[in-house]
């Protein structure tokens, strides 16, 4: 195990205890220890008992990522996620037993951890994690209740349907019961009673009378046509608002009629419509009036017929070339229709003036395929094939849902839940579950119910309590609800992500029951005068909040300052590789990496011509190689002392002369033999599988850069990982300019052509940080921000949009028209904005610089000024004196990445 | 009259079709729009197979692009130059207008599109009052660019698909709105006007291009009813009935269309294609009639896949070259993009109709059923395995469904014979009026 990973805080304190759902720390190389499906045994199985950890170093920035592993670290990744968690378990534990108290229990719990392996250590740790937020209530952190989720804590909370879909097959209600048709099923309807339901499908129409604990079949309206009309099957069907004498049923034949049947006195088939020149999609009775009927068909009307007269329909609404799929009449009015069209428009017309709808909204993208209103009349729920659920408020002017459910497939039937006003059933296309979500809580349904073996066709709720489905396996199933299982229930609230700052972020959370969700509820925000939209007519809105509890724990498992400095400092030139270990040597020193200072220096005496003294010095670092493994072996630093004294102290602290070195070589030149038989390039390799052993792949890297020009040089199996995971690593800290260098220098032509391969150039907000997306349809265009409304590249002169060539001041980065910078110079040296900036003179200051390095760079012919690879020209003939001029991107992508810091920081975002 | 060389070389606007005498069977399309906005790439990528990234080298219309399409019904897409100023006065638009089935107008939706909105309200108000009987459709185009913005992921919110989908929807929403607003302005609330968000590098292109072509098709309720009965009795869950040539689907049944479904039996016709161009034979003295009088210069043909067919080969017709998808007895192990696992297709002559059929079993338990139904169609079936345990039972439902199909064409076929015997009596009639006139 790496030392670092050794420092643990002596006394943790929780920085953030913030309740918070969203789990992952804000930094944005995110590494989400995102620990779902990984169970303990998993970790048992993957954790290489031979590996010791020791790759702490990049890996724990990485550890337990889902895809982002690319490296050597990719083999030991999972047990450096134990090794991880069993550091910052150990923390936690700290902290939960009590604050006074030192740190020997951690250390303990630490060192157990990487000596023993992590067979069994696992779930002790995921124990303590829970144990710790426990404990923590009483500090704030926890939540207060027991330890029941100390089992899934790694579980995640996402709502994946892939773990949901695990919950099936245990939720079989109580008094639940199934009936076995001979056909498969397409819809249902019940009588107004609910004591008769009729279910049709493929070769079905059949009359089932349920009672609370089974059905049995009381008519097939089959034998009844006698064979005279012998639909091959039916579609949809609805039964009347009336009961008794008057009973009637619609169904929809697939081949086009609507059929209407006389269930009251005797079953007999009274009549059938064939008005329509196309399919008919759907019917739907009039809830006021028993004999109203809207068709909705694909030939693009919905007709309203009256069955008490044969006659044509009087009323035809008729949209324009649009199939209608859905139609349903408002329940608490006479005359409000609402109509889902294939176009993903919704219509809702108004019986009194059939010509025109009375409002036209589109809802879905791509069809709209099932429509409920609420029982207040004045909410609709639809479903589409954009795999939503949206909730609707049709006395708002604005066209915009209020509610939004993500699904996993499209819905084919939505219902609101009587007397529950927040709660909505959903069966979908090719899913056996029906789903009932509160629209509160979008993401996490309340119920899931898997009745059946096959896609459920329909749903219909016989109470609030009891749910009618019908399915392709041919089966009609009543389900309890009261009782069962919620999914929330099995979801555990807790989870924990790890960044590359060695903050490990967790979650502990109480487990949403359907006991405390009303609890949980949390008002909404919305805009101060807004009057809010409640489906139950309360005068708040609220929103469903998962009551969890978290905290950003430092772990200090990896010196990212030693590494970002080291980055940014550290010389990757090759062809010089005496100055470079020199150079590289002090900047390692600077960062209190004694041993790699070391290193380098032993490295520059390998390449000091090949004299006695470079023999004896790399037997001298060969030993330091070899010695190595034992320090760690021993998990004991003592023998650096250097090293724990400087731990703490500045940077700036440390004295740049280093008599120690030298001396400590000639120490060991004296008494060690002399041999004569050995390569250099031995030691070289020693050193490499040392570091990369280590983890640390920047010295890797960094070494093999410098010495790339050495012909010699034998290849490295890994180096490709290496190279790899160092650019990784640099991206993870945002550090794309030294990232895109290494890239760039690397001789591998793998590594070498990620700066070829898709890179793109994105331009951001400078204020707001979004990507502008330049050929976004917005009616402003590129040239201002879309969501803070700014003006991009504004002249500072005239404040108007720059297009074409931009000019700017590289100090206080404010631009202008070229002309307009001309003027206004002429006349003051000082910025137009009034920042108070110089420009004038720093410009000028500036100007001789870059001459300055112009003739450097043309004496060196270097080829970093190629208008290939820069997309910022110094083009002094053009441009006001100093000032950089861009083109700007305006279809922004260009086909390697440009390597300025200016833009990096400024403007541009790369992705390579 | 420079400004007109947009035409070419005096060429008069639509050249010699007005002489066509089967023009009233051939439903015109017109593709128009912006320029720049992906006009010719579409007309291009649908009807000549172009690969859509090739398009990217596609130069400039510059004058009015004429292309026929001897499918399964007939029509013209005039593929319009963008900067084409057909509102001057000289312009003919009654001409242009009055036979059009169809306007497409292409609108860019990566670019500003408030001119291209201004421009469609212009178009719309210009031919409808030439021809109120035209279909508008809308294509909100080269939305695939949006979602390449939406996929940088630098969001703050986590479900990049939600935020695509919301741009895609308010970028639509707001096409539409603005578009209904104005011509309800105009006083244009009857113009028949639908919007689709399509690209041309997934199939949306095509399932737009679908339902555009079927409300051309006069027959389009009676092949929908004949494919519900056939679905309804025969267990299938969706069935398509496509246009081979361009994968364009002409009728389906009623149920949804998902895309998904869509673009698999898309994908099956080009793999069927493909093998049938390895292995087919060209047709050994299949006369089989089209349903389609003009049978000559058949440009657009299977036979484009079959150019290598052997030159010496007796009843190889070079000129016409009308095959049937004569797949050999070749068992194939294709490899379908969406499952690599297991499938198997097994591409066969059922020699008695010399027609092709193969069947496809995916891993997840579909099958799909694919039938030529006559030179230009194909019909595919998406079924489960377990219905298609009774393979008889739904060779011979479709083969009642090809008869009956034939019946419907027949009947067309049939009336416009009687109409034309009609036409020739009348003239023979006028002419015998006249001769008696000329000889009192």
């Amino acid at each position: 195990m790496n030392r670092e990973m050794l420092k643990l805080r002596k006394d943790p304190s929780i920085p953030s205890s913030a309740a918070t759902s969203n789990i992952a720390p804000s930094q944005s190389p995110r590494l989400g220890l995102n620990a779902d499906n990984r169970d303990p045994r998993r970790h048992q199985r993957t954790s290489p008992k031979g590996s010791r950890s020791s790759s702490v170093v990049p890996t724990s920035a990485v550890a337990g990522s889902n895809s982002i592993l690319t490296s050597t670290a990719a083999s030991i990744a999972p047990s450096t996620l134990v090794a991880a968690m069993n550091a910052s378990a150990a923390n936690l534990a700290g902290f939960g037993s009590g604050q006074g108290t030192n740190t020997p229990v951690n250390t303990t719990l630490a060192n157990s951890g990487q000596g023993s392996g992590y067979t069994g250590s696992v779930s002790s740790v995921l124990g303590l994690i829970s144990a710790a937020g426990n404990s923590g209530a009483s500090t704030g952190i926890g939540s207060g209740e027991t330890g029941q989720y100390s089992q899934n804590v790694l579980m995640s909370p996402a709502l994946g349907t892939g773990s949901l879909r695990n919950l099936r097959g245990s939720q079989r209600g109580p008094s639940a019961f199934r009936f076995d048709t001979s056909g498969t099923l397409w819809a249902l309807s019940a009588s107004p009673d609910f004591s008769m339901v009729a279910v049709v499908g493929r070769d079905v129409l059949k009359i089932l009378s349920v009672t609370d604990s089974g059905a049995e079949e009381f008519v097939n309206l089959k034998t009844v046509t006698g064979g005279r009309n012998t639909f091959a099957g039916s579609t949809d069907v609805k039964w009347g608002p009336t009961s008794g004498r008057d009973a009637k049923i619609a169904t929809l034949g697939t081949n086009g009629p609507i059929v209407i049947w006389d269930v009251g006195t005797n079953n007999k088939f009274d009549r059938t419509i064939k008005e329509h020149t196309r399919a008919v999609n759907r019917i739907c009775f009039s809830p006021q009036e028993p004999n109203l009927l809207l068709s909705a068909s694909q030939d693009g009307t919905v007709r309203l017929w009256d069955l008490r007269t044969k006659e044509r329909p009087g009323i035809v609404m008729e949209a324009k070339s649009d199939n209608v799929r859905e139609v349903q009449f408002n329940p608490t009015s006479l005359t409000d229709v609402v109509a889902g069209y294939e176009s993903g428009n919704l219509q809702r017309w108004d019986l009194r003036n059939a010509s025109t709808c009375e409002k036209k909204f589109m809802a879905h993208m791509g069809f709209v395929t099932s429509l409920d209103f609420h029982p207040s009349g004045r909410f609709l729920a639809s479903g589409g094939r954009d795999k939503t659920i949206k909730v609707w408020d049709m006395e708002d002017e604005k066209r915009r849902e209020i509610h939004t459910i993500p699904t996993i497939q499209y819905t084919t039937k939505v219902q609101w839940r009587p007397n529950k006003a927040y709660h909505i059933a959903a069966c979908f296309k090719d899913e056996a579950t029906v789903q009932i979500f509160d629209v509160r809580r979008p993401y996490v349904p309340l119920h899931m119910l898997a009745q059946h073996d096959k896609d459920t066709t329909a749903i219909l709720w016989r109470d609030s309590d009891v749910i009618w489905t019908v399915s392709k396996d041919k089966t009609f199933a009543s389900t309890q609800l009261r009782g069962l299982v919620s999914a929330s229930d099995v979801l555990a609230g807790g989870n924990a992500a790890m960044n590359c700052y060695g903050q490990l972020a967790f979650t502990v959370g109480s487990k949403g029951s359907l006991e405390t969700f009303e609890r949980d509820l949390v008002l909404k925000p919305t805009r101060p005068n807004a009057r809010p939209v409640t489906l139950d007519g309360s005068p708040e809105a609220t929103i469903y909040r998962t009551r969890q509890s978290g905290g950003v724990f430092e772990c200090d498992l990896f010196n990212y300052e030693a590494f970002i400095y080291c980055a940014q400092n550290y010389t990757i030139e090759a062809g010089k590789v005496r100055e470079a270990c020199e150079h590289n040597s002090n900047i390692a020193w600077q960062a209190n990496k004694y041993r790699d200072s070391q290193t380098w220096t032993a490295i520059k005496l390998f390449y000091n011509e090949m004299n006695d003294s470079a023999v004896i010095a790399s037997q001298a670092a060969a030993d330091v190689a070899s010695s190595d493994p034992t320090l760690i072996a021993n998990g004991n630093d003592d023998k650096d002392p250097k090293n724990d004294s400087g731990e703490d102290s500045d940077v700036s602290d440390v004295p740049v002369t280093r008599p120690a070195v030298p001396s400590l070589f000639a120490i060991k030149v004296s008494d060690a033999p002399v041999r004569r038989d050995w390569s250099h390039l031995n030691t070289i390799r020693n050193l490499l599988e040392y570091y990369a052993e280590q983890g640390d792949v920047q010295m890797c890297v960094t070494i093999l850069l410098v010495l790339a020009d050495e012909t010699d040089l034998p290849n490295f199996s890994r180096s490709q990982q290496w190279f790899a995971s160092y650019i990784d690593l640099l991206s993870r800290f945002k550090l794309w300019s030294i990232a895109t260098a290494v890239a760039q220098a690397c001789q591998d032509p793998g590594i070498h052509g990620m700066n070829q391969d898709s890179t793109t150039v994105h331009t951001s907000c400078s204020s707001c940080m979004k990507p502008i997306l330049a050929r976004a349809p917005t009616s402003t265009g590129f040239w201002a921000c879309d969501r803070c409304r700014k003006v991009l590249s504004s002249c500072s002169v005239c404040h108007k949009t720059v297009r074409g060539i931009f000019t700017w001041c590289t100090q206080c980065s404010h631009g202008f028209h070229l002309q307009h910078a001309q003027e206004w110079f002429s006349q003051s040296a000082e910025c137009p904005t009034g920042c108070g900036h110089q420009c004038f003179p720093e410009m000028f200051k500036h100007q001789q610089e870059q001459e300055q390095l112009l003739r450097q760079l043309h004496q060196q012919h270097s080829q970093h000024l190629s208008e290939e690879d820069h997309l910022v020209h110094h083009d002094r003939s053009q441009t006001l004196q100093g000032a950089v001029t861009m083109e700007l991107p305006m279809f922004a992508s260009h086909p390697s990445q440009p390597s300025l810091e200016a833009m990096d920081s400024r403007l541009v975002q790369s992705t390579g | 009259m420079d400004q007109y060389s947009d035409y070419g070389d005096n060429e008069p606007i639509y050249g010699d079709d007005l002489a066509d005498e089967d023009r009233e069977a051939r439903p015109r399309l017109m593709l128009m729009g912006l320029r720049r906005s992906g006009k010719s790439s579409i007309q291009r990528v649908v009807f000549h197979k172009m690969s859509p990234t090739e398009t990217l080298f596609l130069e400039s219309t510059s004058k009015i692009n004429k292309d026929n399409i001897h499918s399964f019904i007939d029509f013209q897409v005039w593929d319009f130059p963008g900067q084409m100023d057909f509102f001057d006065p000289t312009f003919d638009t009654a001409a242009i207008f009055g036979e059009v089935g169809a306007l497409v107008f292409v609108i860019d939706s990566q670019d500003d599109y408030m001119e291209a909105l201004a421009r469609l309200h212009q178009t719309v108000r210009a031919a409808y009052q030439q021809n109120p009987n035209i279909i508008f459709e809308v294509f909100i185009h080269k939305v695939d660019g949006l979602s390449e913005d939406y996929k940088i992921g630098t969001y703050g919110d986590s479900r990049p698909w939600l935020l695509l989908n919301r741009l895609l929807k308010n970028t639509q929403r707001d096409i539409q709105q603005t578009t209904t607003d104005e011509l309800a302005d105009a006083g244009l609330e009857n113009v028949q006007i639908s919007f689709y968000l399509t690209s041309i590098y997934d199939h949306s292109i095509f399932e737009a291009f679908s339902k555009v072509i079927q409300k051309l098709i006069p027959q389009l309720p009676t092949l929908e009813n004949l494919l519900n009965i056939l679905c309804a009795n025969s267990g299938i869950e969706k069935a398509f009935l496509f246009d081979v040539i361009s994968k364009i689907y002409i009728a389906t049944d009623a149920s949804p269309v998902d895309s998904q479904s869509y673009e698999i039996c898309s994908d099956m016709i080009d793999v069927i294609i493909d093998i049938s161009s390895i292995y087919g034979r060209a047709a050994i003295g299949d006369k089989s009639q089209g349903y389609l009088e003009d049978q000559q210069d058949h440009q657009e043909d299977w036979s484009q896949h079959q150019q290598d067919a052997p030159e010496g080969h007796p009843d190889y017709d070079d000129s016409n070259g009308h095959h049937h998808l004569q797949g050999s007895q070749a068992l194939v192990n294709s490899n379908n993009n969406n499952n690599n696992d297991d499938d198997q297709s097994v591409a066969q002559t059922n020699s008695s109709n010399h027609e092709a059929f193969s069947v496809i079993k995916m891993g997840n338990g579909t099958v799909l059923y694919l039938r030529e139904v006559n030179k230009y169609l194909a019909l595919i079936c998406l079924l489960r395995a377990e219905t298609f345990e009774k393979q008889g039972l739904i060779d011979y439902n479709v083969q009642c469904f090809k008869e009956a199909m034939d019946q419907v064409f027949e009947l067309r076929r049939a009336e416009k014979t009687r109409r034309e015997l009609e036409a020739n009596q009348l003239i023979e009639q006028q002419q015998r009026h006249n001769g008696m006139y000329g000889h009192g």
